[in-house]
């Protein structure tokens, strides 16, 4: 696989389609939309029935360069710049993405209760690499002669069936309880370990010898293929994990708990969503190399001495230099866990503002935001919201969101962005965020009212 | 209710517009400017002590205690034995019967050696009497040799014949443990005969055979006679790469190895004594034992009577104080061409009296030496290397970095020929033939003091890879000279090593 394609693979990846942070602040206040359910399993819609038709959400964050920093024009063609890329990175960068293709979900109002079952296909990614990773893999090693580098980096990616059963009980007419119980069904997934994740790389100032130092391990199903450093594969595609194992040997539970509490006009609610794991077992590969590797170059000292040197065996001493072991192991993975706390104050019958704070926290890294949301529902047809959020950790300050929800008859289509700024400056912005979907609205509580 | 929709719809199109910002990236090509990569590329080390090593099994080394080292090359040995002195000793006597025609009879000897046997052991040897005599009824009969002796007893045979198969009467002795001692250079046999009457009689026939005459030792004057050597060729490996240059040595030998137990004087006859140069002159050894024609030659010692069974060990040497030997071995030898015979009693002094046993031997072996205490200056040695650039085919212009730590008082200057598959010079790494490894520095006696560390900086442009992409071979020339450009004697010592490392900078096309 070329360094070409290796880099494609992380920018289809990451960059996928329009693109969303892994919170969902506006979501949380499209409260008219079957889907702020997935936020808060508490939300109960005004339905009897509601089928919800194939949809999709993406969220990407990342830090370092943005497209506009990657990807130049060239005497009329599209190139990506390494070098004007890397001057935007920082000494540790992350992305972080989240796609969700849903493709049904029927909720059922019985008495108190609502009953839920919905199936959808998710990927969740989560990358960090240092700086000098591609430095080291494009500009080359030169620049650190005399240096130890530290090329350490995370990788998790995991795609998977998510089938979800879910229940929610009003008590009385303030509080309701909910849950769902997932079934996980992995279909790719490519996991570091993160007790084994280190290494480094030393250019000897002399005559540039390389010192490699390694503990690092990957496992994967379905992703990865590593016979030597430079042949190896990597093959991801979605919809090609979908189409070819509708059904693995690789399951998991996930969990989600959420509570509403209406206080005249003011509601309460929380949620803890994604608790869980994936455990892959089957088709697994686990590639490791452990140790301090050395290269010095060809050894000619027999050229000295009058003996026959061969040349043809350098480029498999590179190859082979970090010896990786290839086993099969089983290997779990967790969700990410998130946690919702919202308060919604409605103003007016038309106009209700809200506040709700957000916390992932996905392996060791946590992230965390605050956002508040008015929304406006002008008519029974059209509904539409604005956010303004702050993510802490990764330091933004200023996203401006917005939602609309279109109401014709029994259908109700609906989009909404945490970051609509990104959608007009796509060059330079690294919070992407967006979900559209499809309801059919039957038998509405007003109705029957 | 329409504002709604294109509302909405506007906001579809925003969020839609984002995804296919990133269709374009399938075919994007991947750009930088500031690439290079560094990356050792070779390293080597080696003392001589590996070099020596790595010689092939016709070179010999030795180490002084001081670490100095010595090439020997050394030829066959050639190995003769007494079997043709032997053979000569047995032929002296006839080997069919021997009619005994009178009561005393010397048996006759004759060598065409002139052999002079003192004392001769036998082994395996028989005595087989033939007697024919009409008168076998009664016949008394006494047979002695007094000069055949075992434990000072003479042979003696007596017995009384009453019958005799028509006639005949045939005995084998066995004497392979008896000794003869000739009187006057004579074996006498004598018998007696007497009838039943006691008188003496002269038999009709009385013969001698003498089967399988053999002798574990002989002493005497022994003959001469010419012993010819196998000619044989010396290889001297370390000129074998030569291409130009000279090497001097200060103190080359030529050895001539020499273990005898012939008990006899002995002196070789050097008949050929060449050395074939690597620009293919001959150059014929001068010295005064190498004058055939004066016969002269080289005097083995031998050991004496009371030193039976002993072998004395001789060298003698060729230097530069008795032969050209200075002349010829530093003309680039790649062999020694080499005809040893030998001669015993040479100066046919009968009063010198040796001796031979059945295991007695001389043995000649030659040896060259080359100690490496001298100066060279240019020698170029040159080897070849097939390779494969293929794979490195997105390599641009690029910088080797060579790193030489030298504690030999060599100075090398390399160079590098690419040569494409027709056989064409296409490039050389380096220009102006830079001396790469420096000499490490001598005292007056030639010994290193301290070590030499040179850096060498080689750019190649993209340009010149390009060219280089297709060669198959590499040509790499090496010239050597001591330090100080070949004027000053050094000395190499097992333990001096050097230790070259190459590494590259590149950048990609």
């Amino acid at each position: 696989m070329t360094i070409k394609q290796t880099l494609f693979f992380f920018i289809t990846t990451f960059f996928f389609q329009a693109t969303q942070a892994q919170q969902e602040f506006g979501l949380y206040f499209l409260n008219d939309t079957w889907q702020s359910n997935k936020v808060n399993p508490a939300f109960m819609t005004d339905q009897k029935l509601t089928i919800s038709l194939p949809g999709f959400s993406n969220s990407l964050y990342f830090t370092g360069p943005t497209y506009g920093d990657l990807v130049t024009e060239r005497g009329g063609e599209t190139v990506i710049d390494i070098d004007q890329a890397v001057l935007k990175m920082n000494p540790e960068n992350t992305v972080r993405e989240d796609l969700q293709i849903e493709t049904l979900n029927v909720a059922l109002q019985v008495s108190n209760w609502q009953f839920s079952l919905g199936h959808s296909l998710r990927t969740t990614a989560f990358l960090v690499y240092p700086k000098t990773l591609p430095q080291v893999i494009w500009q080359g090693n030169a620049q650190f002669i005399g240096e130890t580098i530290d090329v350490s980096n995370k990788v998790l990616l995991q795609s998977f069936h998510e089938l979800a059963f879910g229940a929610a009980r009003k008590f009385g007419d303030k509080l309701t309880f909910g849950a769902k119980i997932k079934y996980l069904n992995g279909l790719a997934s490519a996991y570091t370990n993160p007790d084994h994740n280190n290494i480094s790389i030393r250019t000897d100032d002399e005559f540039y010898e390389l010192g490699i130092e390694t503990d690092y391990q990957l496992n994967s199903t379905g992703v990865v293929a590593i016979n030597s450093l430079s042949d190896f594969d990597l093959d991801f595609k979605i919809g090609d994990s979908a189409s070819e194992s509708l059904i693995t040997k690789n399951v998991g539970w996930g969990f989600d708990a959420g509570v509403s509490l209406e206080l005249d006009k003011l509601t309460l609610s929380a949620s803890v969503l994604d608790i869980g794991s994936i455990t892959w077992k089957d088709s697994t590969r686990t590639y490791s190399t452990k140790g301090n590797f050395e290269y010095s170059g060809l050894d000619i000292s027999g050229a000295l001495t009058g003996e026959d040197v061969s040349f043809d065996n350098v480029v498999d001493t590179l190859d082979n230099l970090l010896e990786i072991s290839e086993t099969q192991s089983t290997y779990d993975i967790s969700l990410p866990r998130k946690f919702y706390l919202g308060a919604a104050y409605q103003l007016t019958e038309k106009l209700r503002t809200g506040l709700v704070y957000f916390n992932e926290k996905f392996e060791e890294d946590t992230f965390s935001g605050i956002s508040a949301s008015v929304n406006w529902k002008p008519n029974s047809v059209l509904s539409i919201g604005a956010t303004y959020s702050a993510l802490f950790e990764q330091e933004e300050f200023a996203n401006i969101g917005i939602s609309g929800i279109l109401k014709l008859g029994p259908v109700q289509v609906f989009a909404v962005t945490d970051n609509i700024v990104s959608l007009f400056q796509v060059d330079n912005s690294n919070i992407f965020h967006g979900r559209v979907g499809v309801n059919l609205l039957l038998n509405s509580k007003k109705n029957r009212e | 209710m329409l504002k709604n929709l294109i509302a909405f719809c506007f906001l579809l199109l925003f969020i839609f517009s984002a995804c296919n910002k990133f269709g374009d990236l399938t075919d994007a090509d991947v750009v930088t400017e500031d690439g290079e990569f560094a990356i050792p590329l070779a390293s080597a080390q080696t003392d001589f002590s590996d070099i020596i090593a790595n010689f092939d099994e016709k070179t010999f080394v030795t180490i002084d205690p001081d670490g100095l080292i010595r090439l020997q090359y050394k030829g066959d040995v050639a190995t003769k034995t007494a079997d043709e002195i032997m053979e000569d000793a047995r032929n002296s006597i006839p080997i069919n019967l021997i009619p005994v025609t009178d009561t005393v009879f010397a048996l006759p000897f004759s060598s065409p050696e002139e052999l002079e046997v003192d004392y001769a052991e036998l082994k395996g040897t028989s005595l087989v009497f033939w007697i024919n005599e009409p008168n076998f009824e009664y016949l008394e009969f006494k047979a002695r040799l007094p000069q055949v002796l075992n434990n000072g007893e003479y042979f003696e045979f007596d017995t009384v014949f009453t019958e005799a198969p028509n006639n005949w009467f045939s005995q084998s002795f066995f004497v392979g443990d008896h000794v003869l001692v000739p009187e006057n250079d004579s074996l006498y046999i004598e018998y007696e005969a007497y009838d039943i009457d006691g008188n003496r009689v002269k038999l009709d026939f009385f013969g001698i055979f003498i089967q399988d005459l053999d002798f574990s030792y002989v002493e005497g004057y022994l003959g001469v006679r010419d012993h010819d050597g196998d000619r044989d060729t010396i290889e001297i490996e370390f000129f074998e790469s030569w291409t130009g240059g000279d090497v001097y040595f200060v103190d080359p030998k030529i050895r001539i190895n020499l273990v005898n137990s012939f008990g006899i004087p002995t002196r070789s006859v050097i008949r050929t004594f060449d050395i074939y140069t690597a620009d293919g002159q001959t150059i014929e050894m001068e010295a005064d034992e190498l004058n055939i024609d004066d016969n002269q030659g080289i005097d083995f010692l031998f050991p004496g009577l009371d030193e039976v069974g002993e072998a004395t060990i001789q060298t003698f040497t060729f230097d530069t104080t008795n032969s050209n030997i200075r002349e010829v071995l530093n003309n680039k030898p790649i062999a020694l061409d080499y005809d040893v015979d030998a001669k015993t009693n040479p100066d046919e002094l009968i009063d010198v009296r040796g001796f031979l046993t059945d295991s007695s031997f001389y043995k000649v072996q030659v040896e060259v030496e080359m100690p490496l205490y001298g100066r060279a200056s240019n020698f170029i040695a040159a080897d070849t290397f097939e390779v494969d650039f293929s794979d490195f085919d997105e390599i641009g212009e690029a910088e080797f970095k060579i790193i030489s730590d030298n504690g030999t008082p060599l100075d090398v200057e390399t160079q590098l020929y690419f040569i494409d598959p027709s056989g064409v010079v296409v490039d050389s790494l380096i220009k102006n033939n830079e001396i790469i490894i420096e000499a490490a520095p001598v005292d007056n006696e030639g010994i290193v003091t301290n070590r030499n560390e040179k850096i060498t900086v080689v750019d190649f442009s993209a340009e010149r890879m390009d060219l280089v992409q297709g060669v198959k071979q590499l040509v790499l020339q090496t010239k050597f000279s001591t330090v100080h450009g070949g004027t000053i004697p050094v000395r190499v010592f097992s333990e001096q090593d050097v230790e070259i490392k190459v590494g590259m900078k590149f950048k990609r096309e």
